[in-house]
């Protein structure tokens, strides 16, 4: 496989950016901030970006000009499909209202933004919740214990899944005191959780490894001939900088002791 | 009256509107949910440029005040704006230089900047995403491998009967996640898969539930107008 | 040394560990062999792929960024070949704004080139919108009033991909792959309201929060981490990158067990002490 310039450029972009917020492990440096403002900034770019490129042009200027376009007389290119009509004026007018919320004298006007967005999220929200997340998962917590199909163990574990809903329920029912049965209960409920965060917790090492394994897959890579020895190179150059910024740091304030 | 009554009365409306609305399967009121759910899209949108205020006022005071590590605040300034012209300068120089003929060649001079629309492969913005955004964000989050290393070292001590159930519930599925546990004993897969459909399913079902039941109320506070956070500040007449 | 120069060089010591542990098997990875293995939730969403005619449409939400790319990636490109080599008609989407540059159209288009299918016949890109929830309800009622036009400003209305197709309802297929809320609202607004089958993957952090729903049929299968990505490499036999990643990350795993062995042997050798 050959390498392109390009990709060696990419490949030695990737590498300092890596390196740069890796080097937060030895400890907070100003080249660790540097990589972060810079990160801050792209991101925060692509974000207008992709607002107006993804939405506010294309599903708000675009139709709404050719609405008036058509007002107006003009011969379009295609005609005006269904949602292309003088009722997107609506969003236009509630996203400026929006815009008021930086305005000490007029930022009252973007509650009805809010009271908006919100009482319809709402109202979407109550149906679909209850249906969801308390019909559906109710039931196969208070599914039938014997039957035909049904063995001993699934019975067991059934029942394991009853007890453990009901008493973590129990615990997090703070209107009741924990004292007598109610504490015991509430015990048991402690433990499904430990369990259940447990679990979590070897999941999210999974997680978290992966993502290093993926880093650090890359950097082997780069660090090859084809790339130039990417990472090797950046990493003693991003390693001398951290030191001499240190020496320097240190000189500058001299009676400071402090470490990382 | 303005400030206050109306916004209550507008949550209080859609919000059983919508409610309503579920139980309804008439075309009509699909397509209200529909129509009210593109401007919330749209809402959504101009928001998200609204969102980017905050940042932008906060590192401008930085600058303007020179506090201490000002520079960086001026270097995200610098890199804001590399992304932005990335993004909209092919758009801008199609629009004035090119109006009819979006996606045509470009008069000469113009010929090094790319006229590709910014979320298409190929365009500067793409770019800047897939070498200048990616990288770090990868990076960063990568960096909790190592925390986490180091963490489960100190913290993770059989100190109490709860503490040991949490313990090895996490070590049978560090084990069982990899082929390390079928080698080490060909039992632990399948204690991994009791402890995620029995214990582990039971004790998220009743946090589900708790999160449900708070949702319900939360939405039922604001439709009712109980829940008034959302009118902002101190000024809610 | 003072306790905190101790605490430093021990976390320091811990992070070369750690490096270690995941540079040598990245570097001598062929040389490692591990055995496969498998799972009934990530099977169930391999059978259900298997069992599709050719020709059905399924939606796929790919909502994460680069920050989970490691992990997610390769579970979506494994999901995704599988789906063409079915010749599947496959809607690619997301409700995630960075999700949009770098990861959906990469991921897409790079598959598809592998897999020779062409854009707007066999599979469509769908733009980054925002509203999550406001989204997927469209994508249950008019899935093109929701997106007009895809990626590259085609009118979707016109591509081949999407014939006979009005709504997720008539998709036999949605796979959300999340590193964030993206699987709740699936559940809430794109199950109840579209009805079709639902499959989830999701970073190890969130897998077992979606158990409940496995229980209760919301959920047709769930694939949690690499660890599934690397199983379903098996099933479609094709390995790739998460089978590669298994070894360092079985060799970390196994450092990190030892760890918290001796941080409480320790523990116990202070406690006895004291």
């Amino acid at each position: 496989m050959t390498v392109t310039p390009m990709q060696i450029l990419e490949a030695w972009l990737a590498v300092g950016f890596t390196l740069m917020i890796y080097s937060f492990l030895y400890k907070d440096n100003p080249l660790f901030k540097l990589g972060e403002y810079m990160y801050v900034g792209l991101t925060a770019g692509w974000g207008v970006c992709s607002a107006w490129f993804n939405v506010v042009w294309p599903d708000l200027i675009e139709p709404l000009s050719r609405v008036f376009k058509s007002y107006l007389g003009a011969t379009l290119d295609k005609p005006l499909s269904h949602n292309e009509n003088l009722l997107l004026l609506i969003p236009l007018i509630l996203g400026i209202l929006m815009l008021t919320r930086f305005s000490p004298k007029l930022g009252w006007l973007s509650r009805y933004t809010f009271a908006f967005i919100l009482g319809t999220a709402s109202g979407i929200a109550i149906p679909l919740t209850v249906s969801a997340n308390l019909f559906k998962q109710m039931e196969p917590t208070l599914k039938p214990l014997f039957g035909k199909d049904i063995s001993a163990w699934m019975t067991v574990n059934t029942l394991l899944i009853l007890i453990g809903v009901v008493s973590v329920l129990i615990y997090f029912f703070f209107s009741l005191e924990h004292k007598g049965i109610i504490k015991k209960v509430a015990r048991i409920g402690i433990f499904y959780m430990m369990v259940s965060f447990g679990a979590a917790f070897g999941y999210t090492v999974m997680a978290r490894e992966s993502l290093a394994i993926g880093r650090m897959t890359k950097l082997v890579k780069w660090a090859g001939q084809d790339y130039y020895y990417a990472s090797i190179i950046l990493l003693v150059v991003i390693a001398g900088l951290i030191a001499l910024l240190e020496m320097l740091s240190k000189k500058s304030k001299p009676a400071d002791d402090s470490t990382g | 009256m303005i400030k206050r009554q109306i916004p209550l009365m507008i949550a209080f409306v859609m919000g059983i509107l919508f409610i309503i609305q579920f139980f309804v399967p008439h075309q009509l009121s699909q397509d209200l949910l529909t129509g009210v759910n593109k401007w919330l899209m749209i809402i959504g949108g101009i928001s998200l440029l609204l969102g980017i205020n905050s940042l932008v006022h906060f590192h401008y005071v930085q600058i303007k005040r020179e506090t201490p590590g000002w520079g960086f605040s001026l270097v995200m300034f610098l890199c804001f704006g590399l992304a932005l012209v990335a993004g909209f300068l092919p758009s801008i120089v199609m629009w004035f230089v090119e109006p009819a003929k979006a996606g045509a060649e470009p008069v000469k001079w113009l010929s090094f900047i790319p006229l590709i629309p910014p979320f298409e492969p190929g365009s500067t913005l793409f770019w800047i995403f897939r070498n200048g955004i990616s990288p770090f964000m990868a990076t960063m989050f990568s960096m909790i491998g190592f925390f986490i290393a180091s963490a489960a070292f100190r913290a993770f001590r059989a100190r109490s009967l709860e503490a040991t159930l949490l313990l090895i519930a996490a070590v049978i599925i560090m084990l069982g996640q990899t082929p390390i546990g079928q080698m080490l004993w060909q039992g632990i897969p399948d204690i991994m898969v009791w402890i995620f459909s029995v214990p582990n399913t039971a004790a998220k079902r009743a946090i589900w539930f708790g999160i449900t039941m708070g949702t319900i109320a939360f939405s039922l506070r604001i439709i009712f107008g109980i829940e008034r956070a959302y009118l902002g500040g101190t000024d809610q007449k | 040394m003072t306790k905190e120069q101790r605490f430093t060089v021990t976390r320091w010591i811990i992070f070369g560990l750690v490096a270690l542990a995941l540079i040598i098997p990245i570097v001598y990875n062929k040389y490692i062999k591990l055995p496969d293995t498998s799972s009934r939730v990530v099977k169930n969403i391999y059978d259900h792929i298997e069992s599709l005619p050719e020709g059905s449409s399924i939606i796929m939400s790919i909502d994460f960024d680069p920050s989970s790319d490691e992990e997610l990636r390769p579970m979506v490109m494994a999901l995704l070949w599988h789906a063409f080599k079915k010749n599947l008609r496959v809607i690619g989407m997301t409700i995630w704004d960075a999700a949009a540059g770098g990861t959906l159209i990469d991921i897409f288009t790079t598959v598809a080139k592998e897999a020779k299918k062409q854009d707007g016949v066999d599979y469509a890109i769908m733009p980054f919108k925002p509203g999550s929830s406001a989204i997927i309800l469209m994508l249950s009622q008019d899935i093109f009033a929701a997106y007009p036009q895809d990626y590259k400003k085609a009118e979707t209305r016109d591509m081949p991909v999407f014939k006979g197709v009005k709504s997720i309802r008539d998709m036999k297929f949605a796979m959300c792959v999340s590193a964030g809320q993206a699987v709740d609202i699936w559940i809430v607004y794109g199950k109840e309201k579209g009805k079709m089958p639902l499959g989830a993957g999701c970073t190890g952090v969130m897998a077992t929060d979606y158990y409940p729903y496995l229980q209760s049929k919301q959920l047709l299968g769930l694939m949690g981490g690499l660890g599934a990505a690397a199983q379903y490499e098996v099933l479609i036999d094709k390995r790739g990158t998460a089978t590669d990643s298994m070894k360092p990350q079985t060799v970390v795993h196994a450092l990190i067990i030892v760890l918290i062995i001796i941080g409480n042997i320790i523990y116990f050798i202070n406690r006895q002490k004291t």
